[in-house]
């Protein structure tokens, strides 16, 4: 039998909570979004429960806590992931050395309790979190490190907020994924901590079955309008995963709620699937939590497709797309061995990565 | 009128950096965005919080926006009517 | 050990004393500080009004591989990727924005070019660079990892080209502190007419290096372009935490 990406210990920090309360609040209809205002802008929004959770301190130690793994991990490969490094010190004008990626980093794997053979940093916006497990992938694969561990971590910040809110970017209200009233998205909180190691599969593993990205080479904010990148992200990881014959599920979207990335998403769906399988974003369960969202959503996802259900979409009323992309207000029942996660980013990145769930 | 829109026209260029490009060479009727001077969403945006900065000048939605940008010109009658209605 | 070979097709750098070129070093010029005051028409010979707009990191990134892909015949394609180095992110242009966000006018332009992501944006809209993206924004030996990333999907056939990219900003940390720099090269798998050069790159995992002293992988891959510039061999070793490796130059 070959060997696979196999995702082990994992956890995740958002406004509902951790992977166990969050999965049954999202299949339950539930939203942790709230009204504003969000630092003094009339947004909605979706913070830690939790607020010792927004410092990387307190999220490390509280998915230690959690997790209770070993971190005495030998030949140990760190990536960690995130949009943004600590902007607290840019704000308040101290030590600016913690708003660099690299630094926070080396802080997270402290905290973490690791001593890694190796750290990458890796950061592609929105989408750094798929792009970290591509990563590892590659990494564990090409038998350079035993393990991989992803670690990413996204907060709101006065920072973030007022940039988005200046791209008219955010809305006053919950996000609404797909939906003909959609406005805007909400910003989140996330941390996210996954550990892979390649191995032969058991009974009832995910793998990282495939991963792949692309540019858009459109705008440098707004997604391509024919939503082709996203398709060929979308298609290279399809095609990564020779040998593991997925039988696509759902979709777990982007689905941030802006208008076009939602309407880009649907065409790069239609491109995709002769029938597009049922998709469903979580950005109006749990907000837009950045670069870890990517990670965390993937990890939702995991979750999702092992308890056998298509989460439904919270914010979701009526199709405001053109393509037939099933979203659904109500959940339903999973049918199929994979998932495609898709996710895209500033600068024009795209990424998709395919989980699939191991029967022996 | 020509004085105003002379004065944009140098803040649109001092604004998003359009340092390829000579006032005296911008036609005023020519359409802002896309054609023209070729400025993209994020540019609009930018130029917004520069009126509102600036000129004390809001615009209240994409229409407005629309024909505010639709031309150097448009955009100077723009600035002027409502200057004057906030002064 | 891994090896993988790999065709320079075009190099570049924006170094202090000068650009380095295929056509040797071209200094720069009086009213000219270094990398960060580049001037368009120095690495590109089509107008580019966006040229402008750019802040620094953007700025270095998109000089330095439009300098790359001066000489190129076909740069774009859906499968030409770009695997980045920049351990400085955006800082520079967080700055900004926090000054025009305290300002009371926080600036959109600014903001969205508040991430490392955002610095190859211009770079993939002008040469229509579609394949696969790795940003690498810091960890042990980024730039070696962002050249180990192009390599590995040159040979898994994940992208038939790779614009190899590395910024070292200034930092606005510590103003004292060593120049802008910024480096690329344009990779293919085959070599083809604008083949100049080939590079082997070899890496090998090995344990934690306790106390590692920080590589200057800027100083390293200097060397490198340098070699390129002056058609000469050259191998370098690099050795980090967690890894071995090195590269191996070849003049055509």
């Amino acid at each position: 039998m070959s060997k696979a990406v196999v995702l082990e210990q994992h956890e995740i920090l958002c406004a509902s909570g951790t992977l166990k309360s969050a999965s049954k609040a999202i299949i339950d209809g539930k939203t942790a979004v709230r009204e504003g205002p969000c630092f003094d802008y009339d947004v909605s929004y979706a913070p830690f429960p939790d607020q010792t959770w927004a410092t990387l301190t307190g999220a490390a130690e509280e998915l230690r806590k959690i997790t209770g793994f070993n971190p005495d991990i030998p030949n140990l490969l760190f990536v960690y992931c995130a949009a943004k490094g600590d902007v607290s010190s840019i704000e308040n004008n101290t030590d600016l050395s913690g708003a660099l990626l690299h630094s926070q980093a080396r802080k997270a794997a402290e905290l973490l309790g690791f001593k890694p053979s190796r750290i990458i940093v890796v950061s592609s916006a929105c989408a750094s979190g798929a792009i970290a497990v591509q990563t590892a992938k590659e990494m564990l694969e090409r038998g350079l490190y035993t393990t991989a561990a992803v670690f990413g971590y996204d907060v709101i910040s006065r920072f973030v907020v007022s940039g988005f809110y200046s791209l008219n970017a955010l809305s006053a209200k919950q996000a609404r994924p797909f939906d003909k009233s959609r406005d805007g998205l909400n910003l989140g909180d996330g941390a996210a901590l996954s550990i892979f190691t390649y191995r032969e599969p058991r009974d009832g593993d995910v793998i990282v079955a495939g991963a792949g990205c692309s540019n858009d080479a459109n705008h440098r904010t707004g997604p391509s309008r024919t939503g082709e990148g996203l398709f060929r992200a979308a298609k290279a990881a399809l095609d990564d995963c020779s040998g593991y014959s997925p039988v696509i599920g759902a979709v777990k979207c982007h689905g941030t709620a802006t208008v076009y990335n939602d309407a880009m998403e649907a065409k790069a769906l239609a491109l995709l699937f002769e029938k597009i399988p049922p998709c469903y974003s979580l950005k109006g369960a749990i907000g837009h939590t950045s670069g870890a969202g990517s990670l965390m959503e993937i990890l939702l996802a995991s979750c999702f497709m092992k308890i056998g259900k298509v989460p439904p979409t919270a914010g979701f009323q009526e199709s405001g797309v053109d393509e037939p992309v099933q979203v659904c207000a109500r959940g339903q029942d999973f049918q199929g061995n994979s998932v495609l996660c898709l996710s895209a980013g500033f600068g024009g990145v795209n990424a998709a990565v395919v989980l699939r769930e191991f029967k022996a | 009128m020509e004085k105003l829109m002379d004065e944009l026209c140098r803040k649109i260029i001092s604004t998003l950096k359009l340092s390829d490009v000579k006032p005296e060479e911008v036609d005023v009727d020519a359409p802002l965005i896309g054609a023209g001077l070729g400025l993209d969403s994020i540019d609009t945006l930018e130029l917004l919080v520069m009126l509102e900065k600036d000129y004390g000048v809001t615009v209240p939605d994409v229409n407005a926006g629309r024909k505010v940008f639709s031309s150097l010109r448009a955009l100077a009658q723009y600035v002027q009517e409502n200057r004057q209605k906030e002064q | 050990m891994s090896r993988k070979r790999m065709y320079v097709n075009g190099f570049s750098a924006l170094h202090k004393s000068g650009i380095f070129t295929a056509e040797g070093l071209k200094a720069w010029e009086r009213d000219q500080n270094g990398p960060a005051d580049v001037k368009r028409d120095q690495v590109l010979s089509s107008p580019y009004p966006s040229f402008g707009k750019l802040n620094i990191p953007d700025k270095l990134a998109f000089s330095s591989g439009a300098s790359a892909l001066s000489k190129v015949s076909e740069p774009g394609g859906d499968k030409t990727g770009i695997c980045m180095c920049i351990p400085q992110g955006s800082l520079s242009t967080d700055l900004f924005y926090m000054d025009s966000l305290n300002k009371g006018f926080p600036s959109p332009a600014y903001f969205s070019a508040t991430l490392p992501s955002s610095t190859i944006a211009d770079l993939a809209i002008y040469f229509k660079l579609k394949g696969p993206d790795r940003i690498i924004c810091g960890g042990d030996a980024p730039a070696f990892s962002a050249l180990d990333t192009a390599a590995y999907w040159l040979t898994k056939k994940k992208a038939d080209k790779i614009l190899w990219i590395s910024v070292w900003e200034k930092s606005p940390i510590n103003k004292s502190s060593e120049s802008d720099c910024a480096a690329s090269m344009f990779l293919s798998l085959e070599p083809d007419q604008d083949t100049i050069a080939e590079i082997i790159l070899d890496h090998e995992p090995s344990g934690p290096v306790p106390d590692q002293v920080e590589l200057n992988e800027q100083d390293l891959f200097m060397e490198v372009i340098g070699a390129l510039m002056n058609k000469e061999q050259k191998i370098i070793s690099i050795s980090g935490s967690g890894f071995r490796g090195y590269i191996s130059l070849q003049h055509k």
